[in-house]
């Protein structure tokens, strides 16, 4: 009999994502449907349940099975119906998969997993769930949802817990990064070799900073919010490039999936729809069923979490958050229908410079704030009292952008930059609610894991774009000249 | 190789500058006071600490590294002192300033007989001025940099004027030891260079090799110094790296005249704004007696600079000594005597300059047509410079997160032994959570 450990589980979750995304994502693009079918599948079957947790139905082995089930055969008949493959892409996936499988049993042999009191409640969590007749929604809003299912998963398993999926999530960050990359230079015209190897040199800056390898073996939801942010944008940019809205359910299940990392997810949410979808030039009624199918599906979670423990998530603060994704979707309406719709392309502009003009007026108002500032400062750059955790990439990235200013833009790819800025003001403004400390794991110091893939890859899109490009022709000549 | 007459230029100036070393080396007529006594103590102990370079640079007065340095040759010829090497200095100066307005009146085609009645008004306005007579008999450090920064402006001044770049490698040196001579070290030669490489008429390929040497140099040498400069010298390598690669992206575009007329316009509005924050956050600076002259003598520039021709372009290093001026202010290294010599001389010189357009028939500087020379071909123009730089920045950041991986002393969550049945509830989970939380707020 075979044991159905990590491995099985981790390639259940890639082939379950993989029929998804071939089905109801980019399928024309067969290496990001295999870069994206990991943290679909978790994604999905994950999202579908946290609802059976919130439903009155047992969750047990033969629940969760039947639920693969539900959801792997309609995605599979899908896939079946909509992929037409040709014969690259069948190699191209059956390669990567090998690869995939070949990963995750690397992973599966070794455990360096860090666990911190966080991490021990997530993983204890997650394995209560299982156990618990009834009630069991109160144990989902001790964290993010998301990776406490995630880990209830382990008892359906012959491994004490999951030490390999904060790894495999680091993997897919990594591999998404570089397939993003190589897709997003193909669609500007400009991938060449050079351009390719600065990609790659990227993603080396990305991954061993030392605050990103050290949450690859870390048990918490930040490198998950960070896969999923960079994934959601990455994707919804390659829909734009090609005036195509095939991969915006698969979208709209990463963008739930990156709300649902940490309790105050949807205002995250709200930023990235702001920045991506409200400037979108993508047909109005495609966007609205992805709003729609968005703001319904946070809001149902949101919904059912009711009567939750309180710990820094007070019943307040849940009331809250409902009312702010339920707002996004009622916002949408009203500037995709009203004169405010000429707007729409200045909204992430506006956004960014509303939420600067509060963090201004917060700074200078408040002395938690500045303390706040001043400890976030000490955490990423100065470093004196916590470790080098992030080293100089954050010094090089804010050089990075005042270098790359004297660059040319890249076709629709602003979306990067505005979420990676929006993201961090409002990480500096949720201070005003939750002040940071210094130390490597606070929670700020933790959040800006979601924008440093977004950042980087913007910086590194615009250079390689440079670099892949012929010489400019008229600089040439005006040389010889 | 020089011909007949260059062997003849050189070897008067030598016997001549024989001459009057000889002169002044013969009776002792040097100044004293208190920075003299450190100068000479710090001169003394180059020759006795054996090599203990980090007590020397404790006695050095701030900015009297090249004078001290200078002072400790008296013990090659057995002097106690050398009294005169302050009016050899002073002597050189003038010799200096001389020539370059000579050159620079010829240049704009004055006559002979206008340029020596120049050359002649402009050496007694500053040997009469007090300021420069103390000087020239007291050892102190100021004397020195004031030689340096106009050995720079004047070099700058005549390449551009004779379209000749040879004069830069002369001219940054100058710099250089200017930077090494006062107490705000390298930010204070930022603005010249600055001023310099905005203002410079020469194609771009002869500007840029001396000057990318001066980048690299002069940080490199402050960085050897025994203890680190304030403000540290990585603080001058960034700002030198960013003024040249930015000169670099932008001398490149089309229109690049219209570009530095921007961008000295802008650096003009900034020294204004750096001027005003500086006295503002240091008021008492301004009432002073010590500290009154700066700004008296700003005022005066501020007055000249208006009257300086728009194309003698030469009149923007006014500019750079403004930004010197804040920068001292702010950084508190007592400006005032230091500043009134280096605003003397080189307010005599510019003005003195500016006397010269007049003189001749062709009153404003050659126009010369900038050729764009191809030195960013090989890197297919600035964008792709741009390019490289952040991919440069790139490699570094991953040789810098090596060395982090391999210095990182944090102590990390301690991995937990996690057991399916160990008796967990979430009562007991919650517990502890509180506990670490009001242990935090403790």
């Amino acid at each position: 009999v075979i044991a159905f450990d990590q491995i099985a589980l981790f390639v259940a979750l890639y082939a379950l994502g993989l029929s998804l995304v071939l089905a109801f994502g980019p399928r024309t693009r067969t290496a990001l449907c295999c870069a994206l079918a990991f943290p679909s599948g978790l994604a999905l079957y994950v999202l579908a349940a946290t609802f059976l947790v919130l439903s009155p139905v047992p969750y047990t082995r033969a629940s969760a099975v039947a639920l693969f089930a539900i959801l792997a055969v309609p995605s599979a008949v899908a896939a079946t119906r909509r992929w037409r493959p040709t014969r690259a892409a069948v190699t191209t996936v059956l390669a990567w998969s090998a690869g995939f499988a070949a990963f995750v049993v690397w992973l599966h042999g070794f455990d360096a997993s860090r666990l911190s009191h966080d991490s021990s409640a997530i993983v204890h969590t997650g394995l209560r769930l299982a156990e618990l007749e009834g009630a069991r929604h109160a144990l989902l809003s001790t964290k993010g949802s998301f990776h406490i299912v995630v880990h209830s998963l382990a008892y359906f398993t012959s491994d004490a817990y999951l030490w390999a999926i904060a790894p495999a999530i680091a993997g897919g960050l990594a591999a998404l990064f570089v397939v993003l990359g190589v897709e997003g230079l193909r669609a500007l015209g400009a991938c060449r070799p050079r351009s390719i190897a600065l990609v790659v040199l990227a993603v080396v800056v990305l991954m061993t900073t030392y605050m990103v390898s050290f949450h690859a073996f870390y048990i918490h939801s930040n490198s998950g919010g960070a896969l999923y942010a960079l994934a959601f944008v990455g994707l919804w940019w390659l829909s734009e490039l090609d005036g195509s809205t095939d991969a915006l359910p698969v979208a709209a299940l990463l963008l739930v999936a990156f709300v649902a990392q940490r309790n105050e997810g949807p205002v995250f949410g709200a930023i990235l729809i702001l920045t991506c979808v409200v400037p979108s030039a993508l047909p109005r009624r495609a966007l609205d069923r992805f709003v729609a199918g968005y703001c319904a599906i946070v809001a149902a979670i949101y919904l059912l979490l009711e009567g939750a423990p309180h710990f820094h998530f007070t019943e307040g603060r849940r009331r809250m958050t409902l009312a702010l994704t339920l707002a996004t979707g009622v916002a949408w309406l009203i500037a995709s229908r009203t004169p405010l719709a000429r707007l729409r392309r200045v909204v992430p502009q506006l956004a960014v410079g509303g939420m600067l003009v509060l963090g201004v007026v917060a700074y200078l108002a408040s002395a938690s704030m500045r303390n706040s500032i001043d400890v976030m400062y000490g955490n990423t750059i100065a470093q004196r009292r916590t470790g080098q955790m992030w080293g100089s990439v954050w010094t090089v990235v804010a050089a990075s952008f005042a270098l790359t200013a004297l660059l040319p833009g890249v076709r629709r790819a602003s979306a990067f930059a505005w979420s990676a800025v929006g993201t961090l003001l409002l990480i500096l403004l949720i201070a005003l609610m939750h002040p940071y400390r210094m130390s490597p794991h606070d929670s700020g110091n933790r959040m800006l894991l979601q924008v440093i893939p977004l950042a980087l890859f913007y910086l590194t899109l615009k250079a390689a774009v440079v670099l892949g490009r012929p010489p400019d022709v008229s600089v040439s000549s005006r040389a010889a000249s | 190789v020089p011909d007949a007459r260059s062997w003849r230029v050189l070897l008067g100036w030598t016997v001549a500058f024989a001459a009057v070393a000889a002169v002044l080396a013969s009776t002792n007529r040097a100044l004293f006071d208190a920075t003299t006594h450190h100068l000479l103590a710090a001169a003394r102990l180059v020759d006795n600490t054996d090599g203990d370079l980090g007590r020397l640079w404790s006695e050095v007065p701030p900015g009297g590294l090249v004078m001290a340095l200078a002072c400790s040759l008296s013990g090659l010829v057995d002097l106690a002192y050398p009294y005169a090497l302050a009016p050899v200095l002073a002597a050189s100066l003038l010799a200096a300033l001389a020539l370059v307005t000579w050159r620079v009146a010829i240049e704009r085609g004055a006559g002979r007989r206008g340029a020596l009645l120049l050359v002649a008004a402009t050496s007694a306005l500053l040997l009469t001025s007090y300021d420069f007579a103390f000087h020239a008999f007291s050892l102190r450090p100021e004397l020195a940099s004031a030689c340096f920064i106009v050995g720079f402006v004047g070099l700058v001044v005549l390449a551009s004027e004779r379209g000749d770049a040879g004069h830069l490698p002369s001219a940054l040196a100058c710099l250089a030891a200017f930077a090494l001579s006062t107490p705000s070290g390298g930010l204070a030669a930022v603005p010249y260079a600055a001023v310099a490489l905005c203002t410079l008429r020469l194609p771009r390929a002869e500007v840029a090799p001396p000057f990318a040497v001066f980048v690299v140099a002069l940080p490199w040498v402050l960085a050897g110094l025994p203890h680190d400069p304030d403000p540290p010298w990585r603080v001058t390598l960034a700002l030198l790296s960013t003024l040249f690669v930015g000169w670099l992206v932008v001398s490149a575009r089309p229109g690049s005249d219209r570009w530095r007329r921007r961008a000295i316009v802008t650096a003009t509005l900034a020294v204004a704004v750096g001027c005003a924050v500086v006295a503002v956050r240091a008021p008492g600076a301004l009432a002073a007696p010590d500290a009154a002259l700066p700004w008296i003598g700003l005022g005066l520039l501020a007055l000249c600079a208006a009257w300086i021709p728009r194309r003698a372009s030469s009149g923007w290093f006014l500019v750079a000594l403004l930004a010197e001026a804040a920068v001292a202010l702010e950084l508190g290294t007592s400006p005032a005597r230091r500043f009134g010599l280096h605003a003397l001389v080189l307010v005599v010189l510019l003005v003195g300059l500016r006397y010269a357009a007049v003189l001749g028939p062709a009153a404003a500087p050659r126009e010369r047509s900038i050729a764009r020379q191809p030195i960013l071909e090989p890197f297919g123009g600035h964008r792709r410079l741009v390019a490289l730089a952040f991919v440069g920045l790139l490699v570094a950041t991953v040789a810098d997160n090596v060395r982090v991986f391999r210095s990182n002393q944090l102590n990390h969550p301690p991995k937990l032994r996690l057991l399916r049945h160990d008796g967990f509830t979430l009562e007991r989970a919650m517990d502890a959570r509180a506990d670490d939380d009001s242990e935090a707020d403790e």
